[in-house]
């Protein structure tokens, strides 16, 4: 045995993890915010309140923040409809052919809703739309009879591909729920509708409302989909409006100040959305949703089931194999407006993506982007969310408020903040360059990696850390042996949950990108609006087959890992 | 040499204080049991002898060094320690097979690689797992997976085994049989053991010294199991050591008299310092009374009469005041004394304990 006796540090490894975790959280998420408040009440350095009501008083800032709330709260009912339906019609019903269904569910999720509502313009809107056209001369109508380039149109878009946030909260929380509750009930002579709506709705409502509140936070700060079928017909919302602000102007310092008040108002919608949440889930923390999975009472649908599965099929083929054959479609066309006709068609534009410099940096910008970024985020989630959950150290409630600040921020909001801080202001110019776009992912998608990242950890049990030291392992051993092993499906999944949604980004990325520094999104978003559809389409095309690997290689491989993962 | 010596430790989490001032000392080669209800703050001592705690006053000594002491900032890391830990949910590492969980502390301390194989095939052994080498944790019983949790303790030759509550999560009879299985180690190996538990019949198998901790973190009693379980030495100790019978006194006029004023059985000279007292208990066991159907004792009526295979479970009363007694099944037989209720009999006391009133943790045992 040792003789030598260790002098307790004061200044031990706990302390140097949440100092340095402080400061990456500062740095990239807390000094942007702090940024975008002072830049918006502040006017040389005098608090400015005449400035912000003048911006709120001109018509246009005031319409946008209208639409912004008309669409979110749209959204948000009918996902929350659409998306509690369909969970339940999978979770609790026989329906046929369960499983396939499951999985087809998930890929609006993947679907970036920028390029859907670019396929849904091409097929619905009101001069040119395909389907439109094609409507107008079966029944000789003189106008088109669907018009998608309206608030209407928004609101349909945005709900089909953000669904799925209710569907999976929902579907997860049925299927994890003890099915002896809903037995008692039955017991207790309860019909299946009365126990439906007595006992398993009160139940999963935490959940409901939680799937609900994150595509209300979405689509308020949502960029793609309004800036496609909203824009040309003058409808903005507040994203929208904070970039036509920025470009109308070139980039001026008037219109960033602009930009952030607009951005203030973001930031306090979302600020009162999470609040909101906060006391409903407080209010139903019921603690009965068992961790195993049982079979659960399937309500016989009987004659409807078949009409039933048709409704579902129905849905995803207009919602999903509709709008991404359209894109593949459009992207092989040799002039857009033609019709689809094999003599139109061709693969030079698929083959142009790869040649043209723009398309082609484009795609390895993102690629290495969202991997840097995942990568590195994952990284620092691990040490912040290790300090949070399994460190007992003083002060780390400011790490946990930091950590799930950057939840409330809306993606243009980060975007903003990042152009302010990271312009020279603080003697680093990363203005331009892909660094600004880097940082700004960081600070996106932090809250993302914490929190999966922190629920791995509390899986594992400190006693099997203990045990470790006790077994003569040091802390830094005890992480690499024991805590990393075991936490590693966490940490891979919030790898993809990063690089999926990076790899796409569009509404940071739109605002921050240089000549040189498009993404994926940005350059598909450009080509659009350049009137270059077909191109346009064609990378979207290769996006969709980049994003569709990615996910089928993290299902594959989490699903090995599954395997391997025992319960610590 | 490895006494573990606290002296005057103190402990307080989030504002509460769980110890105080307390000091104690392990002797070297001996087991010794920290016995006391859940929560009430043993399982802090065997984590600051491990070193996942730290003391906030006070000194803990390991054999001839000081591991902890705040004042003069000493505070040994657990990995240095040296000791074997078996914590209360096993911390079996699932992604580890039993080889890799047993081999693992040698590994830590750097133990040559050749010796490591027939080392971990020893303590394996000892725990009666050989062939189960390969398997995953999750593919092994909860025993097992004790089993493996105490293998990877003993695998190193530290001289200290400290053990949280390893037994509460088996079975009866693997309870039963993992407890002489320790207290064959210890001997085989010498070791010191601590071990802390809430189970007396646990502690009283196989401790040498028996610390019983009141709800309030102190130890009320240090002693070899017999003297605990002969001689308490307060009222909580007695009732925490196995069913018992507590009847409230008084003295009146040189009687002993129950709350009812029947009168009960006398003093016993050497107790006479309770008679002055307003209220003092008599402590029994139910094996300790003696039923008769007519002979010596005081006069009792019989409220529930329950066979329970080799025992009969009395519920009787004495003017409205209830105690539990029990006799051998055989001999309630042969002295006719399986009684119908309301039926009246004799009960004799054969060993009663008198405490002094102490009312302090009557909620530990509701």
């Amino acid at each position: 045995m040792s003789k030598a006796v260790k002098v307790q540090k004061k200044f031990g490894m706990a302390e140097v993890a949440l100092i340095f975790s402080i400061a990456i959280l500062v740095i990239v998420v807390a000094v942007p915010v702090i940024m975008i408040f002072l830049t918006a009440f502040f006017k040389d350095g005098h608090f400015n309140l005449a400035g912000v009501i003048e911006v709120l008083r001109q018509k246009d800032t005031y319409l946008a923040l209208k639409n912004s709330l008309i669409i979110a709260f749209g959204v948000t009912l009918f996902s929350t409809i659409i998306g509690v339906f369909f969970a339940w019609l999978l979770a609790r019903t026989d329906i046929p052919c369960k499983k396939a269904l499951n999985a087809m569910f998930m890929v609006p999720f993947m679907l970036p809703s920028f390029i859907c509502a670019m396929a849904w313009k091409v097929l619905l809107s009101p001069r040119s739309g395909y389907i439109n056209k094609m409507l107008m001369s079966m029944f000789n109508l003189s106008s088109a009879p669907i018009d998608i380039m309206t608030m209407g149109g928004i609101i349909a878009i945005e709900t089909m591909y953000l669904f799925p946030f209710v569907f999976l909260q929902v579907s997860g929380a049925l299927e994890r729920m003890d099915p002896t509750l809903e037995e008692s009930a039955r017991i207790s002579g309860a019909s299946l509708w009365t126990i439906t709506r007595k006992i398993t709705l009160p139940l999963v409502m935490p959940s409901i409302v939680a799937g609900a509140l994150l595509v209300c936070l979405y689509s308020l700060a949502h960029f793609g989909v309004p800036s496609i079928l909203g824009v040309e017909k003058g409808i903005y919302n507040i994203p929208t409006k904070i970039y036509e602000r920025i470009y109308a102007s070139g980039g001026s310092y008037e219109a960033i100040r602009v930009g952030t008040i607009l951005a203030t108002i973001l930031v306090i919608c979302a600020t009162l959305i999470l609040k909101l949440q906060n006391v409903v889930l407080k209010k139903g923390r019921f603690q009965i949703i068992a961790g195993k999975s049982m079979r659960p009472v399937v309500l016989k649908l009987r004659g409807l089931r078949w009409p039933l599965f048709i409704i579902c099929v129905v849905y995803l083929l207009l919602t999903v194999v509709l709008p991404t054959v359209t894109i593949f479609l459009i992207g092989g066309l040799k002039t857009y407006g033609l019709p689809f006709l094999p003599k139109n068609m061709t693969f030079e534009n698929y083959a142009e993506v790869f040649q043209m410099k723009m398309t082609r940096s484009a795609i390895w910008n993102s690629v290495y982007l969202s991997t840097l970024t995942a990568f590195v985020t994952m990284l620092a989630g691990v040490m912040i969310s290790y300090v949070i959950v399994k460190m007992k150290v003083k002060g780390k409630f400011i790490l946990e408020f930091l950590g799930v600040l950057p939840y409330s921020l809306p993606g243009t909001v980060i975007a903003l903040g990042c152009i302010l801080t990271w312009s020279g202001k603080f003697g680093i110019n990363l203005y331009n360059t892909a660094g600004i776009i880097f940082v700004a992912y960081i600070a996106r998608y932090m809250a993302f990696s914490i929190k999966s990242n922190s629920a791995a950890l509390e899986q594992v049990s400190d006693s099997l850390e203990e045990a470790s030291r006790s077994c003569g392992a040091t802390h830094w051993q005890t992480l690499t042996h024991i805590v990393i092993p075991l936490i590693r499906p966490g940490m891979i999944n919030a790898f993809f949950l990063i690089f999926l949604p990076a790899l796409r980004e569009l509404t940071t990325s739109v605002l921050l990108y240089g000549p040189t520094t498009r993404t994926i999104g940005v350059a598909i978003y450009a080509l659009n609006e350049d009137g270059e559809t077909v191109r346009a389409a064609a990378l979207a095309g290769i996006a969709l087959i980049i994003i569709f690997i990615g996910e089928t290689f993290i299902k594959g491989l989490l699903a090995k890992l599954d395997k391997t993962k025992r319960s610590a | 040499m490895s006494d573990i010596i606290f002296r005057n430790v103190s402990k307080a989490f989030e504002g509460k204080q769980v110890l105080k001032d307390l000091s104690f000392s392990i002797k070297s080669g001996e087991c010794f049991t920290i016995l006391g209800p859940s929560g009430c703050g043993k399982t802090v001592i065997l984590r600051l002898i491990a070193g996942f705690e730290i003391p906030d006053s006070g000194q803990i000594i390991i054999g001839d060094e000081v591991v902890a002491d705040p004042e003069k900032g000493i505070c040994k890391a657990p990995e240095e320690r040296n000791l074997g830990v078996v914590f209360q949910d096993y911390a079996v590492w699932p992604h580890k097979t039993v080889r890799q969980n047993v081999t693992y502390p040698l590994e830590m301390h750097n133990v040559p690689k050749e010796e490591r194989l027939p080392l971990s095939q020893k303590a394996i052994d000892m725990v009666n797992l050989h062939g189960y080498e390969d398997r995953l944790p999750n593919q092994l019983s909860g025993g097992q997976q004790q089993r493996v949790a105490l293998a990877r303790a003993l695998v190193l030759d530290s001289d200290i085994l400290l053990l949280d509550e390893p037994l509460t999560n088996l079975d009866a009879n693997l309870r039963e049989e993992m407890r002489f299985e320790i207290k064959e180690i210890q001997k085989k190996t010498g070791r010191t053991i601590l071990y802390v538990t809430h189970d007396q019949e646990v502690a009283l198998a196989i401790s040498d010294r028996i610390a019983i901790m009141t709800p309030d973190s102190d130890f009320c009693q240090i002693a070899d199991p017999e003297t605990v379980y002969e001689n308490p030495v307060s009222v909580f100790s007695f009732r925490f050591l196995g069913v018992a019978d507590i009847l409230e006194c008084h003295c009146k006029d040189g009687k002993t008299l129950l709350d009812n004023n029947v009168e009960f059985i006398p003093l016993p000279k050497e107790y006479m310092s309770l008679a002055s007292s307003p209220k003092f208990i008599a402590g029994f066991r139910p094996m300790d009374v003696e039923i008769t159907r007519a002979g010596k004792g005081i006069e009792c009526k019989v409220e529930r009469c329950t066979l329970l295979g080799n025992i009969v479970d009395y519920l009787l009363s004495i003017d409205g005041i209830t105690f539990r007694a029990e006799a051998q099944t055989e001999e309630a037989v042969r002295k006719d004394t399986i009684f119908n209720p309301g039926d009246s009999c004799m009960a004799e006391f054969v060993d009663i304990h008198w405490f002094p009133d102490d009312h302090e943790y009557e909620e530990v045992f509701v």
